[in-house]
């Protein structure tokens, strides 16, 4: 499990205490991106893995030191789990379970896909819509919640992301990346909770940088050619 | 009709001695080791095309009818404009071209940074 933090010394002891008793066989990672307070401590003491980037480098290239790292060692299947409690510890399993039963090489965690939850507020809503609709028009696959950062990998999708994972704001650029290149997306359903700790980095005039950003690189990753061949793709 | 000569004359001079500036300066500060050489070389050629167009008065001119500009010392600076929009283009691929380095380079050594912490303290070869 690939947890990126920044700044998240007070959020850690919680969800790492979670996770450690809920999946006890399953590794915890957590990519200290830069942070200037006690994360790499507090990550330690909880029983993680720390991997401790020099300096703040954003959350895309955090993740994927996460994949690199997941890649380096040999893991079969990556989640990633936010630091500020947004992903729910025990969907953890459904979400893995899901990479199985669905043969899906990535399984995201929908806020929208059931009713229940948190699912942030309206203006954020109709953000997530858009960028949803440019998906579907650009890969003709039905992603409901395209920003979503609760997902899980498995190996290949976790080795072509180490190398090509984009960066910034990468969850739905990530989702047209990974459909242009062959990959099986599905999603479950995931109530998640409100974060407990801190607030939203997307917030006032980054807003808008944040929408009109990810629209351009939704539309040049859909413009670009697939990295990977699709014969690779077709796995059985 | 004479009042028009002399201000060209001005102009030429400041042209001239801007593009002199420029020059002498970036070789000055490839002397000094503050610019690559690879860089200079923009600067060099930025300085000489107002150079040549500076001293040039005839080709300034027959530059300026044939594109249009009335008034030939404006093409200068209208030539120097793309100039400089390409070189800020080029160094916003520069920019990007190192963050991807750097970016690179920071997740290797956080990677290695890991597996040193992760070794057993009496590993060391001390």
């Amino acid at each position: 499990m690939v947890v990126p933090a920044w700044n998240e010394a007070g959020s850690l002891p919680g969800l790492l205490g979670a996770l450690r008793t809920q999946y006890p066989q399953y590794d915890v990672l957590v990519v200290n991106d830069g942070s200037t307070d006690a994360t790499t401590e507090v990550a330690r003491v909880h029983g993680a893995t720390v991997v401790e980037l020099a300096c703040n480098l954003g959350i895309g290239s955090a993740v994927q030191t996460g994949f690199l790292y997941a890649q380096r060692y040999g893991y079969d299947a990556v989640v990633r789990v936010d630091a500020d409690g947004q992903h729910p510890p025990e969907a953890v399993a459904d979400l893995l379970r899901s990479l199985d039963e669905m043969h899906a090489d990535v399984v995201i965690g929908s806020r929208f896909l059931e009713a229940g939850g948190f699912r942030s507020s309206w203006l954020r809503r109709v953000g997530i819509s858009w960028l949803g609709f440019l998906i579907r028009i650009l890969t003709h696959q039905r992603i409901t919640d395209c920003t979503s950062g609760f997902c899980a990998y498995r190996r290949e999708a976790v080795e072509f992301l180490a190398q090509h994972y984009p960066q910034d704001y990468p969850e739905p650029e990530g989702v047209v990346l990974l459909v242009r290149n062959g990959f099986r997306l599905v999603e479950v359903p995931v109530v998640m909770r409100r974060r407990q700790v801190g607030r939203s980095s997307i917030r006032g005039l980054r807003t808008v940088y944040y929408m009109i950003k990810v629209t351009l690189a939704v539309l040049v990753a859909a413009m670009r050619s697939p990295v990977r061949s699709l014969a690779d793709g077709h796995r059985t | 009709m004479f009042g028009a000569q002399k201000f060209d004359i001005r102009i030429q001079v400041i042209a001239i001695a801007v593009a002199l500036f420029l020059m002498l300066g970036t070789l000055g500060l490839v002397r000094r080791r503050k610019l690559g050489e690879v860089y200079s070389i923009i600067w060099l050629v930025l300085g000489s095309v107002i150079l040549v167009l500076a001293l040039f008065r005839d080709l300034q001119e027959t530059l300026a009818r044939w594109m249009g500009v009335y008034y030939p010392p404006s093409l200068i600076f209208g030539i120097l404009n793309f100039l400089q929009l390409g070189v800020i283009l080029y160094f916003s691929m520069v920019l990007t071209r190192l963050e991807i380095r750097h970016r690179i380079l920071m997740q290797r050594l956080a990677l290695l940074e890991q597996r040193v912490y992760a070794l057993p303290e009496d590993s060391d070869p001390q």
